[in-house]
């Protein structure tokens, strides 16, 4: 599992009050209790705060899945998705 | 999909139909729960009311108001608009409700808005959007932040919610502003 998948994870555990551990690789808002509508925008906040990045519309648009999340993040952070 | 108008990954938007105001429509603006944020909703709605809303906004080209519908299924599921449009100023009032309780997932209002935010500034050529929230109001804090709205004053204790007086919050997301962050 890469550095940014695990620290998004962790980001998704201090969001929806979870242990890293049990979100699934194929995460989505519903498919955790607390990524609802507020779980999501929170989430969102949280991650260009931890990664110090600033989501355009289109990576906005992306951000629906724990593996989107993952390639979304890897791009703005200059990798390969 | 039906006579689209803004097309994105999993809604898109279309002009309001009767059928739409005989629908949910009325039901979402009488729903306690999605309407406990909307300074203006605070009586019940009707079928009716909803039909006279709707017909008043063919008539109009100060108010553009869109129906949002899910892609998968052409279900009408939220409604959007940018009203008191100033086309000399060229600014408008920007707000969208997601009616349909399946689909308040987050996602889809990050989508709406986006959708939204293209049609205001690279359709209608408008340089300035207003929003006013409640300050007690958790969900648009958030939302206005993802896309670079910026709070231009407050006005205190002016709203009430819930046996309280809350803050109504001014923000404002220009065209540059909304550029810059899309470069």
């Amino acid at each position: 599992m890469s550095d940014v998948t695990e620290r998004i994870r962790s980001e998704m555990a201090a969001v929806f009050g979870v242990a890293a551990a049990d979100i699934p690789a194929d995460a989505a808002p519903g498919r955790i209790e607390k990524w609802n509508s507020l779980g999501h925008m929170q989430l969102i906040v949280a991650l260009e705060e931890a990664f110090k990045i600033r989501f355009g519309d289109d990576d906005l648009i992306r951000l629906v899945s724990l593996p989107e999340i993952t390639a979304t993040v890897t791009r703005k952070l200059g990798g390969q998705p | 999909m039906i006579n689209p108008y803004a097309i994105g990954r999993s809604v898109y938007m279309r002009a309001p139909s009767a059928a739409d105001a005989a629908g949910k429509w009325h039901e979402w603006l009488s729903d306690p729960e999605l309407t406990q944020y909307l300074a203006d909703r605070w009586w019940p709605n009707t079928v009716e009311a909803q039909m006279a809303f709707f017909q008043s906004t063919s008539a109009t080209k100060d108010r553009l108001v869109l129906a949002v519908c899910d892609k998968a299924t052409d279900t009408h599921i939220g409604v959007c608009s940018l009203s008191a449009i100033n086309w000399v100023h060229r600014y408008a009032d920007i707000a969208f409700v997601v009616g349909d309780p399946a689909f308040r997932n987050g996602a889809v209002a990050v989508e709406i808005m986006s959708l939204l935010l293209d049609v205001a500034f690279n359709r209608l050529n408008l340089l300035n959007l207003r929003s006013v929230h409640l300050a007690s109001n958790p969900h648009t804090p958030l939302l206005e932040r993802m896309f670079g709205f910026r709070e231009a004053g407050r006005m205190r204790e002016f709203f009430f919610h819930r046996g309280t007086y809350v803050d109504a919050v001014m923000t404002q997301l220009s065209r540059s502003d909304w550029a810059a962050r899309n470069r």
